[in-house]
């Protein structure tokens, strides 16, 4: 990968940015994609949209959500330990024994989520996960008085993980879901930057996603789009108890996931089956009989409905501070989203034959 | 029922439409309806519009999902089985032992023998994880050359006909529906009418009233009727006391509820009344659950009614309606249609 792109790739992963929270990663956005954007614009509900070839009367979106899952202070008690709740799908059996950031008003708190001891623990309960109102965030604080200097009600947490090369391409790093898929979405915009194209691509970094597909219901009402892909993390089952068989057969490094199924337009689906022929990159195939749990969900049913695709990056142990990708599919579905782009006309139909 | 719209109702009911993949069914409604309805048109999700306009004041909807539950493939195992998902609410216990068929394949759904199955698995209904499809495939790789991750199935039987005009196939959620719509238009385009109509055959009702939310917004209307099938309980184990009793061959089914607007609710049992139609009312204390329920809330509202075909056996191979309740509610939405005033409002007093 082009150093640029991948330093881009670090940045966005070591920005915080729980649901409602994603200022700080939107700044990064822009600062990047100046260069390549004709316009930049942010909406009220914190939605970026980074436009290109504005004046095309055939609107595209392109939405990768940048908000991650985390955690927010709900009590303060005496003694100064923080009670939590969780921001989207938080997966309590992997919170006990993590560093975290309280991010205060003041600058970023560390932190630690404390539990009892397994030694403190029934027979019978130490196999359970505990559940999130069972544990706390230990600051160090002495008191309530003194956590109260640094930290407030309803400050947002982040596990405290970075970014991790491993073998062969692969990254872990906490919430690649969906920071990866915001990504992909600008370097398609960097590729197409410089190209003449038939269509109006607003690449819009979407908020909220993780706590019901806000921030693309608001987007894609805004933009109003003919057609849209979304851009998010899928499922890889290629390790140990992945149960492929029923799941879907993915794997890490093998392409992009192109999803099919009513949430998904015919005419979209085999345009970018074509755009992957064209464009020489491997894809791999996955059955959604119902609406997805992705942005592509709420832009299919905006207004008077819109011609939407979904493009997942393999991505194993998903909502665990060891979310795992591959470079090498990132680039591919850069790539991918790219080639079909610039294969639409001005004329080109969504409507299904 | 004339020979054409028999033939029609055949062609119907033949073909596939599991949710998502419902362009051949509206190419075959498309069909039927182009000679008297010029300009019919359809949108990117794939609901078909068929307007009977004349820039008047009020518009009215009348809709119906022509979309059927099925079945999904997920994977293909090393020899060749088809591991399947539900699209829509599957009743899984009908499943073991059917044909199905894909667009270039056949199969039967396969479950593990009686005799193998442990004592206290045996009387338990089969979970759709615990079958497979078969299409006589020697290996994965056969298998992959006639189909792939994420086509579909529907089953495979065949529509049969009854005593007393009863009939029974797959699917006729809703595409009875989408028939009662279809030759209702027809009627409709033979009249003067006071208000435009636009006919809508809906997608993917079976996986969340999706189709309904994105028409109902592009059509805008003061009014929608919606066509679905609805429950009758007049068969052995019934529980009518519990769910309401609603007979097949009693009429078509009006409900009533928060769903429903009370005047419009009105207006179909007056014309029914005056017309000596048979109506049977059902109990919907809560938001809709047909597609109705998603034109409720389009855009700033709309005045909503939810007619019901009486349906035993619904959502398996053998869903049972009677033609008479279906010449009742073609006969019904037509001549509301016909009366329906230019203007007037449906506020709720």
């Amino acid at each position: 990968m082009r150093k640029e792109s991948l330093d881009f790739l670090k940045k966005l992963l070591n920005t915080a940015s729980p649901s409602g929270f994603e200022e700080k990663i939107q700044r990064v956005c822009k600062s990047y994609m100046e260069p390549y954007a004709d316009e930049i614009y942010k909406d009220v509900h914190g939605n970026q949209y980074h436009v290109i070839n504005k004046k095309a009367d055939l609107r595209i979106m392109l939405a990768g959500h940048v908000d991650e899952i985390g955690l927010m202070v709900n009590t303060i008690d005496a003694n100064g330990f923080l009670g939590f709740v969780p921001i989207g799908g938080v997966d309590s059996a992997v919170l006990g024994g993590q560093r975290v950031t309280v991010h205060g008003a003041s600058g970023p708190v560390p932190g630690v989520i404390g539990r009892k001891a397994i030694h403190l623990t029934p027979q019978e309960d130490r196999n359970k996960a505990l559940e999130v109102h069972e544990m706390w965030i230990d600051i160090g604080a002495k008191n309530k008085k003194d956590a109260e200097k640094v930290v407030a009600i309803a400050d947002p947490v982040t596990i405290a993980v970075g970014y991790q090369e491993l073998r062969n391409d692969m990254v872990v790093a906490r919430a690649l879901d969906d920071r990866v898929g915001a990504f992909v979405i600008m370097e398609a915009v960097r590729l197409l930057a410089k190209k003449k194209i038939n269509v109006a691509v607003y690449c819009v970094t979407t908020v909220q996603e993780e706590i019901g597909l806000r921030g693309a219901t608001t987007s894609a009402y805004g933009c109003n789009p003919h057609a849209g892909l979304a851009v998010d993390v899928a499922w890889a089952t290629d390790h140990p108890r992945g149960e492929g068989e029923r799941y879907g057969e993915t794997a890490i490094g093998s392409g992009p996931i192109i999803s099919r199924g009513p949430n998904i337009n015919p005419m979209v689906h085999k345009g970018i089956l074509d755009a992957a022929k064209k464009s020489n990159v491997p894809i791999q195939h996955f059955a959604m009989p119902r609406g997805t749990g992705t942005d592509a969900n709420a832009m299919q049913l905006s207004r008077g409905g819109v011609a939407t695709g979904l493009i997942g990056i393999p991505n194993r142990y998903m909502h665990t501070p060891v979310e795992l990708v591959s470079l090498k599919d990132v680039e591919n579905a850069s790539k991918l989203i790219a080639t079909w782009i610039s294969g639409l006309k001005a004329n080109t139909s969504f409507i299904p034959r | 029922m004339n020979r054409s719209a028999r033939v029609f109702l055949e062609k119907l009911l033949a073909t596939p439409s599991p949710s998502g993949e419902e362009s051949a069914i509206q190419d075959q409604c498309a069909r039927r309806l182009e000679k008297s309805i010029p300009k019919i048109r359809r949108d990117v999700h794939g609901n078909q519009y068929y307007p009977l306009t004349g820039f008047r004041a009020r518009r009215v909807m009348l809709s119906a999902h022509v979309d059927e539950i099925g079945l999904m493939v997920q994977s293909i195992d090393g020899q060749g089985f088809l591991k399947i998902v539900p699209i829509g609410g599957v009743d899984s216990s009908t499943l073991p032992g059917q044909r199905v068929r894909g667009a270039r394949v056949s199969g039967v759904i396969g479950t593990q023998a009686t005799l193998f199955r442990p004592e206290a698995e045996s009387k338990q209904n089969a979970t759709i994880d615990k079958l497979w499809v078969d299409i006589g495939a020697r290996d994965k790789k056969d298998a992959e050359s006639l189909i792939g991750i994420g086509e579909t199935l529907t089953l495979d039987t065949p529509l049969t006909w009854l005593r007393n005009d009863r009939i029974a196939a797959r699917g006729l959620d809703n595409r009875i529906g989408a028939f009662i719509l279809t030759e209702t238009l027809l009627r409709l385009a033979r009249r003067n009418l006071k208000v435009d109509i636009i006919g809508v055959t809906t997608v993917q009702e079976e996986v969340g009233l999706r189709g309904a939310r994105t028409s109902g917004y592009q059509t805008a209307p003061d009014i929608a009727i919606n066509l679905d099938v609805n429950f009758a309980t007049d068969h052995p184990r019934g529980d009518g006391e519990r769910w309401g009793e609603t007979s097949l061959s009693g009429g078509p089914i009006l409900a009533r509820g928060a769903g429903v607007n009370p005047r419009l609710l009105a207006e179909f049992q007056t014309v029914a009344a005056k017309a000596d139609i048979p109506v049977q009312v059902r109990a919907e204390p809560t938001a809709d659950g047909t597609d109705a329920g998603a034109l409720q809330l389009a855009r700033g509202g709309v005045a909503v009614m939810d007619m019901g075909i009486p349906n035993r056996y619904m959502h398996t191979a053998v869903e049972m309606v009677c033609l008479h309740d279906v010449e009742h509610c073609i006969e019904l939405l037509t001549q509301w249609v016909i009366q329906c005033p230019a203007e007037g409002d449906y506020i709720i007093p």
